[in-house]
Order: structure tokens, then C-alpha cells, then sequence
């Protein structure tokens, strides 16, 4: 089990992560926040890409600062991810999977689950460089399972996909989370209601909250109005939509207290709002 | 702010890129120390050597950093947001290449200042051609060959991905380094075959083994700057074939201009591979062809069997064209001139045209090797030779010309070997009959001759051989003998060493009279003259440098064949043991120290020596070393 | 210490790394079998004076012999540093990538031997030569990792092993030679040889050990 106790880092005089601490379960958590929020960062620091000095990084109650074997346990999806684009998918997983360690005997048994897994089995001798962008992310996950992890680490998987293509990760992750502990840092809130069991918010390096999708929508409950423009009052409002019907403007925003309009049912979007802006 | 400005942020962003460039900066800097250890700043004849180095790095750096500039903005997608726009990309492209450009300008007025300087403020050299000379090559070298370079990148970056273009820029670098010339000389002589367009692969102009000839001055050879005009039409033509691919509007103007680059590099690179060409990189760095003729094809030097009678030539009128290759009309007068065959000694590097009398009637003729024999069935006093040919070690360029009175370059009198078969060497053509000289020479370049110049391009004089100088040259009179040497030789900066060389000549016996000017040569092809480095053909004398004046003048006084017994008795004197390894490194006829050494045993040191220096500086008495020896044993 | 699956693991992850290259992999292999080999029979076949000839493939070798002998292990490091979302690679066991970029360099250098072992056939007493050599080849690995390690650049990496190169043949030209200058056409004796190759030797360790202190480093990724 993953546990963070503590961690700070800085970069120069920047910090970007402040005091965070929080034990992960076997669930599959999304992990939101503003660009610059620190949620790269965060990540990075539990897989030990960068050093922590301050804090602790624990898994199953062991520092893993002393010991990299826990890395062993971790499938990682970076932002970005395009390597080896001369090899074929089979070749480049099984150099992946030679990479993580995975013994010779059972590399292609799992090559074959996890392209099956991701639905790439018919274009496991294309090359990496012919797939297409969908194909390509499709494969990274399909790298992460090869080495059959307890923790799966996926930054922004779904950005620049097609709406297909997101579903389709989806269905991934429902089938791949059981007794797995997920963490999927994404911006897209579609992602973390259609799959997340819990949220952890981060804004300029700090924990801003953590519960269910449930409980950050309830941050927004009796915050969101839908009002016309022309009835507004007061300025502390966040306008989150703008709609234009037959030359009316009607608006509608987040505030800690009605500023004309009714009162509407708050979605995900607005409690990450709210959270945000600390509405 | 200008998008000139931002992209020279862009450049200044990247630390390596900003680093090396600072690199390039601090070159100049390192070459002035780099003089200030070696030579000091007052010696120019390294400048052609730094210059050279300098260059080369610069176009080896401005490859790779042009590359990753022009790369840069593609990466951004910076390019692509551009396409869209007409001609957007295209401008930012040509500025990308301005900023190169103002970078590699700037390096060269860096450079600029810093040789002007030193030429004209430390060694007050102010001749307007001489700095104008010194300017065109700085701007050649750190200019216009790192533009090619950035142009070449710049077409690369757009056909070409990273690892290929390095792959490319590698190749190019390596192929202009000095090992070319060691691998194209190899490549040659096994395969028989010169290395096609091996000639395009000459940025850095030649290898540092070699000495440039010091009397072209600051380099600004045509060969690179024909060799530099090829790749820059080759980089224009790639340049706009791959803009024309990527922008339809520039497409019909790309093309033409295209066009127009491939027709002209067909041109600069057919003129290239003229032969005898004057741009013909084969010019330039084969002091060793000379050698390999004849090592290859000894008979060459092997007179005709069939014997003449001697004669001598009286008047010799030479109507020379010097300015690409050499192209002569020899009027020779004769005497006797009553004989049927007349044999004469020209190096066949020339082929003769036609030999005719003076009133044109041809004259059959027969040229083997370095020879050509004439029947005169029309009984005539003299005969017109008409010849053309280049040999690179006495050549003759636009810039310079070296054709020693030594080199048949003219047809001489009676079968002379150039080359000793036996020793291995060459073997200076010295004549000692005078002649009357009158030759219409025709150069591009300044001249200097031991004859008097009595019209612009006409020499004459009565003299026993014609040498001809041409090139940067400075003229300085010393005790009544005219010392004339390049510009970039060690004596610019040290006078005083010139004096004591000409003023030890005159003590030594160099009668001033008779000798009226010293001819200093380009001094790897006359080191090719072995063993002497001062060679004296009787109105003047032709050396390639004068530091050891007193031993070497000695050397000039006598025969060159008996070079190896003054030297062999010079070494008895000076260093005993040393002696005794030269007689005993070949027992036989063939070795002067070991026929000295038994001289000595025999008839006593002092003897033997006394004989010897007579022998040696009687330059009537033509015996061989082997018959004096046999002569001196027989005498009582 | 590196067990046999380790080993095992290690080739065939060099195998895959040389697919990975594409075409560009078989260059060093043709430079050094093909190239290399070609040249030297040019210089050495028929050769009156083997040694003297011996003088011109030394100055080929020395040029060509340590940039193939550390091409491969260059690009295979460059996918490490550089390449998109290389840092899944560091998420591993070890984040010390050397045996990768070793094992390529020392099979260049058996390849090497090979070469150096058929021109002994013709030129007998190479040795010191061949020593020389694999301690500047040594010596470019260590310029190359350290490098590629501190600046995560390769185009830096590549143009300072050319320059270098460059440099050191100019300055062998003009008989100039100290470390790290290497350049020489002559046959090495071993006097010369004792005190030259210890210095490449050591700025080798010393160069790999700051690019692996470099890169435990680091915490920029693509």
C-alpha cells in the first residue's frame, strides 16, 4: 500500500509541492488540479524520478528511498510517450518488458494479455511510429501492465484523445483496477466521474481536498445559480457558462451567495471550481 | 521587437549553442597566443596555417549549430503555424539564415581587426594590394566558406532528419579535413586513377605538412574559391528545390532559381576539372609528383641512346604565356648550326607542338621522356619550339609562378638528366655556357628574374639560365645584391637575419659583380633538390631560406654531384663518429665517405683532404667522384 | 553484481536497442567490417615497406575507430535522456543506465580487435598500437557519457566528440601532442605508451563516473 507522508519539494526558489500527505488504498484515485499545481511533480516524487528530501514515500510501510525494488510494483504512463518509434509494438514491449524485469519465459504470454487487454492485438508487428496517437497512448498503458503492478500511475492519459478513445481507456481501467491502486492525474472531469473513486485536489503544491467525486461535487451544492445578465448583482462571481438565446444572455456562476438567478444542481466541474477558487 | 532581435534570443537561449558560439569567439584570441608562443606576432607565415585551422573549425561548428537553429523553430511548430500564411515561412527562413549570416560577419571583422592590425600597425605593411589581398582571404575564409556552411545546413534541415544530416555533416567534415589528402594520394596510387571530384572536398585548402607556397601571398586561392562557388550553388539549388516542395507559392520561383544554380554548378564544375586548370586542386599539393613520375617511370630521365654532337644556344627568344598553364614558343638560335641532329632537354609534363626553322618550315621531331630531338633537314641556324604543358612543383598560376633556371622549362641544350636514378634525386640542370635572353612573359602576377626587365613583360639579359619568380614578392638591397622574397617569409619580421646571410655570402667569396640578385623559393620544392639549398647559377642564386648560409654557400660553389663528398669530408671534420657509420653503411664505389675513408687509410688525411677541396670547388673538372678517387689512389 | 539473467537480460535488451537504431545501426558495423578493412588493404597490399604504410592505416584508424566505437552506445543513451516519455525507463530497478551504453562499446571494441588482429597478420608487433587505441576509444566513451549525461544534449555531445577529433588530428598534424590530444600517424613504442594510455584510462573512469554522478542527478525529463 502507498503512503506519502510529508513531501515537500522545491525547485530552486519555486515550490511546488508543500506538506503532502496521504495513504492510498486499493482504489482508483483521480488526481485534478490547475496546470502548475504540482501534480506531475507529486507523481514524479513517488516513483523516485525526482529526490525527496524532505517527506517520506512509503510502500507497505517501507521507505522506498532505500529501497528501489518497490519500482518494480509500478506501472507508470508519462504525459508524454513515444519511445522506440523504429520497432514494432511486440519489440518495443518486450523491450519494455526486459526494461521491468519481466522473466523471458512469460514476456510474450503477457505481451499477447496486454495488447488484448488494449485492444492493439492487430497491430503488434506495425511499427510504433505508423500508430496513431489513440494507438500509441493505448500502447503505454498496455507497457504499464506488463509487469503485472500493485500500483498504476497514469498522467494525463486521455488528453488529446478522441471521445472513443477515452471511453475506451475507461473500460481499461474498470477492468484492470481490481486489487490495484490507480492514480490517474488528468484535467479532464468526464475521466474522474466515470472511473474514480476518490479525488485528490492540488493547488500550488498543497492538498486542497480528497474524498469521492461525490463529496467534491457536494462542495458546489448551494453555489451554483443560473441567472440572466441583466439580473445580476455583486461582482465575487465565477461564471463558469455563458449562453446567448435570441439576443439574452444568460449566465451561470458560482458564488457563495446568490447574486440573482435560481439556484442549480452542481456538477463535478463545479465543486472542482469551488474548490479552486475557494468559493 | 524585430524578428531578427527574438531570434537572436531564441539562439542565445539554448546553453550549449550560446557556449560553443562563445567558443568560436574566443578563437581569435587563442590564435594571436597561439602566435605570441610560437612565432611571435611579427612572423606572418603562420597566418595561412591558423587561418586555415580557424576556418575549417568555424565551418565544422556553423554545420551543426545552423542545423539546430533552423531546427528549433520546426520543433516549436513555429514553421507549420507559418505555411499557412503566404510566404510566411520563407521570410522567417531568410531571417533564421540572416542571423547566421550576421554571425559568421561578425566573427570575420573579429578577425579582420585582428590582422589588419597586426599587419598594418606591428609590421607597417600598408601596400594597398597586400591588405586588400589579407582582407579578401579573411572575408573568404570566415565569411564566405561558414555561409556555405550555413547554407548547406540550411537546406539539410529541411530534407534532412538530425541523424542523417550529422551523418552528412560528419562525412563532409571529415572529407575536408587532412587525412583527405593522405587517403586521396593512397587512393591514387593503387587504383593508378585519380579520385574523381575529389577536388570538391577542398575547404581546408591543403594539408598543414605541406607549406603553402609563400609567395601567393594571404591565401586566396582560386581552387577554393571555385571549389567554395560549387557548393554554394549546390546549396542555393538544394535550398530552393526543397522551398519549392514545401511552399506552393514559391514553387515556380524556386525552380528557375534552381535551374539557373544547376546550370552554373555545371559550368564551375566542368571549368574545375579542366585539365591544366589553374583551379586544378593537383596544383596545389603534389611537391611529391615530381618524384613519383619518375620513381615510376625511371626512363623518363634516361637519355636517348643515339648520340649527338654538343652545341650550345646562343640566343634564346622565349614568348611565354604563364597565366594558367604554361604555354611557350621557344626561338632558338644555335651554333654549330651545321649539325644534322640537335638533341634538347625539356621535362615531359610539356608536349611539344610543333618545331619548325625560323621560316616556319617543320622540322621532324622525336620527344621521349624528358628529351627531344630535332633533325635539322632544312639546315637551319635555329629552330621555333612550340610547347605547352603545367608541372606542379614549377608552376604557373594566376597568383604565382616559381620556374627556376635549374627546371627545363625551355628547352636546353644537349641531354641532361633531371633526375640522378642512382641517388634518387633531382638533379638541377646547370649550364654553364651564357646566352642571350629575351622573354615576353606573360603573368597575372608581379615577376621578378635574375634578367634585367627592360619592358613590362620583357626580360633580357646575357645569362646562363632564366629564373623566373612571380608573387607577393618585396625586393631589399643589401650590399649591392637585390634580395628578393615573399612577403609572408620569416624575413619580414627579421631584417637583420637577411643582412647577415647576404653579407656572410660576400665574405665567403659571392662576387657582386657577377651575382646580382638572390631568388628566395618556395622552400618545401626546393627542398626537393637535395643536398643543396642554395643553388648558384652564376648571375644569381636561388634559395629556400638562409639559415645555415655559411655551410650551404659552400655546398653552391661546387658541382651538385659532388655534393655528397663535400658533405662526406665536412662530416670527417665536424663529427668523427658519425663518419665512420656513413663508410660503413655501404662498402663500395657507390659510397663518398667510404672511397674517403680509404683514401684517408691510404694516403693520409691531410692529403686526401687537400685533394678533395680541389676537386671540389674546380667546377671545370667534371670527373666523377669514383674516377677522382680511382686517379688520387693511382697517383704516386 | 549481475547475475546470469542479468547478462542474459542485458543482450537481449542490446539486440532490441539495435533494432530500435533502424538503418543508422549498421553504420559503425559497415565502417569498421567493410570501410575500415577496404582501407587498409589499399594501404597494405603489396606493400614494399608494411611498416612505413603502417603509418597511414594508424592515422584511419585513429580517426574512424573510436567514433564507431561509441556511436551505438551515443544513440542508445540519446533514447534514454531524450527520447518522448524516456523517464518510464528510469522507472526501474536501477536508474543507472552505463551497462546499457556499455555493452554496445566493448562489442565495437571486440569488432575493433578483430580488425587490429588481421592487420597483425601483416604487421606483426601492433600491440602497443592496439592499446593506444582502445584507450582513447575508452577515453571517447567517456567524453560521450558524460556528456550526453550533463548536457541532455546530442548535439552537443555529437559536435564535441568531432570537434575533439578534429582538433586532435590537426594538432597531430603539427606534431603537437599532450593529453587529451592523441593524434599521431607514428607506431607507437612502449615507452611512449605506458604513460599516454594510463592518462586516457583514467580520464575515461574519470569522465563515466562524473556522468553517472551526473545523471543520479538529474530531474529533467523529456
Amino acid at each position: 500500500m502507498l503512503s506519502i507522508q510529508n513531501i515537500t519539494k522545491t525547485f530552486g526558489k519555486r515550490t511546488a509541492l508543500s506538506q503532502v500527505s496521504f495513504a492510498f488504498d486499493k482504489k482508483v484515485y483521480g488526481l485534478v488540479g490547475a496546470n502548475g499545481a504540482g501534480k506531475t511533480t507529486l507523481l514524479r516524487c513517488i516513483l523516485q524520478l525526482y529526490r525527496v528530501k524532505d517527506g517520506e514515500v512509503l510502500w507497505n510501510g517501507k521507505s522506498v528511498a532505500r529501497d528501489r525494488s518497490f519500482l518494480n510494483q509500478v506501472g507508470y504512463l508519462p504525459q508524454q510517450f513515444g519511445l522506440y518509434k523504429e520497432l514494432r509494438v511486440r519489440e518495443a514491449l518486450a523491450l519494455l518488458a526486459n526494461e521491468k524485469g519481466v522473466p523471458k519465459q512469460d514476456t510474450d504470454e503477457r505481451i499477447a494479455a496486454c495488447l488484448a487487454l488494449v485492444h492493439l492485438s492487430d497491430r503488434a508487428d506495425s511499427k510504433v511510429g505508423e500508430l496513431s496517437g489513440g494507438m500509441v497512448r493505448r500502447l503505454g498503458i498496455a507497457q504499464t501492465l506488463l509487469n503485472e503492478p500493485q500500483l498504476l500511475i497514469f498522467d494525463e492519459p486521455t488528453a488529446g484523445l478522441d471521445p472513443e478513445e477515452r471511453v475506451r481507456f475507461q473500460n481499461i481501467i474498470t477492468n484492470i483496477k481490481k486489487d490495484r491502486t490507480v492514480i490517474l492525474s488528468t484535467h479532464i472531469v468526464a475521466d474522474i466521474q466515470a472511473v474514480c473513486d476518490e479525488v485528490l485536489m492540488l493547488g500550488e503544491g498543497k492538498l486542497l481536498f480528497h474524498g469521492t467525486v461525490r463529496d467534491m461535487t457536494e462542495q458546489a451544492r448551494g453555489k451554483v445559480f443560473l441567472a440572466k445578465q441583466a439580473d445580476m448583482t455583486g461582482s465575487d462571481v465565477f461564471i463558469v457558462k455563458t449562453e446567448e438565446k435570441d439576443g439574452e444572455v444568460t449566465l451561470r456562476y458560482l458564488a457563495p451567495e446568490n447574486r440573482g438567478g435560481s439556484p442549480c444542481e452542481p456538477t463535478t466541474e463545479d465543486g472542482y471550481l469551488c474548490i479552486q477558487k475557494q468559493i | 521587437m524585430s524578428t531578427g532581435k527574438i531570434l537572436f534570443r531564441l539562439y542565445r537561449r539554448s546553453k550549449w549553442m550560446l557556449g560553443i558560439t562563445v567558443l568560436l569567439f574566443l578563437l581569435p584570441v587563442g590564435t594571436i597566443i597561439f602566435h605570441i608562443i610560437t612565432a611571435g606576432l611579427r612572423d606572418l607565415s603562420l597566418i595561412p596555417t591558423t587561418v586555415s585551422i580557424c576556418s575549417y573549425l568555424q565551418i565544422a561548428a556553423m554545420l551543426f549549430l545552423s542545423y539546430e537553429f533552423f531546427g528549433k523553430t520546426d520543433a516549436a511548430g513555429l514553421t507549420e503555424c507559418l505555411n499557412g500564411t503566404k510566404g510566411g515561412a520563407l521570410r522567417l527562413f531568410r531571417r533564421q539564415i540572416g542571423c547566421m549570416l550576421a554571425l559568421n560577419g561578425l566573427l570575420s571583422v573579429i578577425y579582420l581587426c585582428i590582422y589588419l592590425g597586426v599587419c598594418a600597425f606591428l609590421m607597417h605593411l600598408t601596400q594597398p594590394a597586400w591588405l586588400w589581398n589579407l582582407t579578401g582571404s579573411i572575408l573568404f575564409f570566415f565569411f564566405l566558406c561558414p555561409m556555405t556552411a550555413v547554407l548547406l545546413s540550411a537546406a539539410a534541415s529541411l530534407c534532412l532528419k538530425r541523424l542523417s544530416a550529422y551523418l552528412c555533416f560528419t562525412l563532409f567534415v571529415i572529407l575536408n579535413s587532412p587525412i583527405k589528402y593522405s587517403l586521396e594520394k593512397r587512393l591514387s596510387f593503387r587504383l593508378s586513377y585519380p579520385v574523381p571530384l575529389s577536388f570538391l572536398f577542398a575547404f581546408y585548402p591543403q594539408n598543414l605538412n605541406s607549406e603553402p607556397p609563400a609567395q601567393d601571398g594571404f591565401m586566396l586561392p582560386e581552387t577554393q574559391i571555385l571549389v567554395v562557388g560549387c557548393w554554394l550553388l549546390f546549396a542555393l539549388l538544394f535550398l530552393a528545390f526543397a522551398i519549392g516542395l514545401r511552399d506552393i507559392h514559391q514553387r515556380r520561383r524556386s525552380i528557375s532559381i534552381a535551374a539557373i544554380c544547376a546550370v552554373l554548378l555545371v559550368g564551375v564544375t566542368g571549368y574545375n576539372t579542366l585539365p591544366y586548370s589553374d583551379t586544378n586542386a593537383d596544383c596545389q599539393n603534389s611537391a611529391d609528383k615530381i618524384y613519383l613520375d619518375y620513381w615510376e617511370t625511371p626512363e623518363l630521365a634516361v637519355a636517348p641512346t643515339t648520340p649527338i654532337e654538343a652545341f650550345h644556344i646562343t640566343s634564346c627568344i622565349l614568348n611565354l604565356n604563364a597565366k594558367r598553364y604554361l604555354q611557350g614558343e621557344a626561338v632558338l638560335t644555335v651554333e654549330p648550326d651545321n649539325l644534322t641532329v640537335y638533341g634538347f632537354t625539356l621535362h615531359h609534363d610539356y608536349t611539344v607542338q610543333a618545331v619548325t626553322d625560323k621560316n616556319g618550315h617543320p622540322m621532324p621531331f622525336l620527344r621521349q621522356g624528358d628529351f627531344l630531338t630535332v633533325e635539322n633537314t632544312a639546315a637551319a641556324d635555329g629552330f621555333v619550339i612550340t610547347y605547352s604543358g603545367a608541372n606542379n612543383t614549377f608552376y604557373t598560376k594566376r597568383r604565382s609562378l616559381f620556374l627556376p633556371g635549374y627546371f627545363p622549362y625551355y628547352p636546353m641544350a644537349g641531354y641532361q638528366s633531371f633526375f640522378n636514378e642512382k641517388e634518387k634525386q633531382l638533379a638541377p640542370c646547370v649550364q654553364t655556357e651564357q646566352i642571350a635572353f629575351t622573354v615576353h612573359l606573360s603573368s597575372s602576377c608581379e615577376v621578378y628574374s635574375n634578367l634585367s626587365e627592360t619592358a613590362p613583360g620583357v626580360y633580357e639579359g646575357m645569362a646562363s639560365a632564366a629564373s623566373f619568380l612571380g608573387g607577393k614578392l618585396a625586393v631589399r638591397s643589401i650590399d649591392g645584391i637585390e634580395l628578393v622574397y615573399p612577403y609572408l617569409s620569416a624575413f619580414v619580421q627579421s631584417p637583420e637575419r637577411a643582412e647577415n646571410a647576404v653579407k656572410t655570402m660576400i665574405s665567403l667569396g659571392l662576387d657582386r659583380d657577377t651575382c646580382e640578385r638572390i631568388l628566395l623559393t618556395p622552400g618545401h620544392l626546393l627542398r626537393g633538390i637535395q643536398p643543396q639549398s642554395i643553388l648558384n647559377l652564376g648571375d644569381h642564386l636561388l634559395t629556400s631560406d638562409l639559415n645555415d648560409v655559411e655551410n650551404d654557400y659552400q655546398k653552391s660553389k661546387i658541382l651538385p654531384y659532388k655534393v655528397s663528398l663535400y658533405e662526406s669530408c665536412y662530416i670527417y671534420r665536424t663529427s668523427p663518429n658519425t663518419f665512420e657509420s656513413m663508410a660503413s653503411f655501404a662498402e663500395d664505389d657507390s659510397n663518398a665517405a667510404y672511397l674517403l675513408k680509404i683514401a684517408i687509410q691510404e694516403k693520409g688525411e691531410s692529403a686526401a683532404l687537400a685533394a678533395c677541396e680541389t676537386f671540389l670547388y674546380n667546377r671545370e673538372d667534371t670527373r666523377t667522384i669514383q674516377a677522382f678517387f680511382a686517379d688520387f689512389m693511382r697517383e704516386g | 553484481m549481475y547475475t546470469k539473467t542479468d547478462i542474459a537480460a542485458l543482450l537481449r535488451r542490446y539486440g532490441l536497442h539495435l533494432r530500435a537504431l533502424g538503418k543508422h545501426a549498421a553504420i559503425p558495423f559497415l565502417a569498421v567490417n567493410l570501410l575500415l578493412p577496404v582501407l587498409t588493404a589499399l594501404c597494405l597490399y603489396k606493400s614494399t615497406n608494411p611498416a612505413e604504410d603502417m603509418r597511414e592505416v594508424l592515422s584511419y584508424l585513429r580517426i574512424f575507430l573510436p567514433v564507431c566505437c561509441i556511436w551505438h552506445s551515443i544513440m542508445i543513451m540519446k533514447e534514454y535522456l531524450l527520447g518522448t516519455g524516456s523517464e518510464v525507463l528510469f522507472v526501474c530497478k536501477t536508474r543507472s543506465r552505463l551497462p546499457d551504453a556499455l555493452l554496445p562499446f566493448l562489442v565495437m571494441l571486440s569488432n575493433s580487435a578483430l580488425l587490429f588482429g588481421g592487420i597483425s597478420l601483416f604487421v606483426p608487433n601492433q600491440s602497443a598500437n592496439w592499446l593506444h587505441l582502445v584507450g582513447v576509444c575508452c577515453f571517447y566513451f567517456g567524453i560521450a557519457t558524460f556528456l550526453l549525461n550533463a548536457s541532455r544534449s546530442l548535439t552537443l555531445t555529437l559536435m564535441v566528440v568531432l570537434l575533439y577529433t578534429i582538433a586532435a588530428v590537426l594538432c597531430g598534424d603539427l606534431n603537437v601532442q599532450f593529453f587529451p590530444l592523441y593524434y599521431d600517424t607514428m607506431s607507437l613504442s612502449e615507452a611512449d605508451l605506458r604513460l599516454c594510455t594510463a592518462f586516457f584510462f583514467l580520464g575515461a573512469l574519470a569522465l563515466t563516473l562524473l556522468g553517472e554522478w551526473r545523471a543520479k542527478r538529474n530531474e529533467k525529463y523529456a
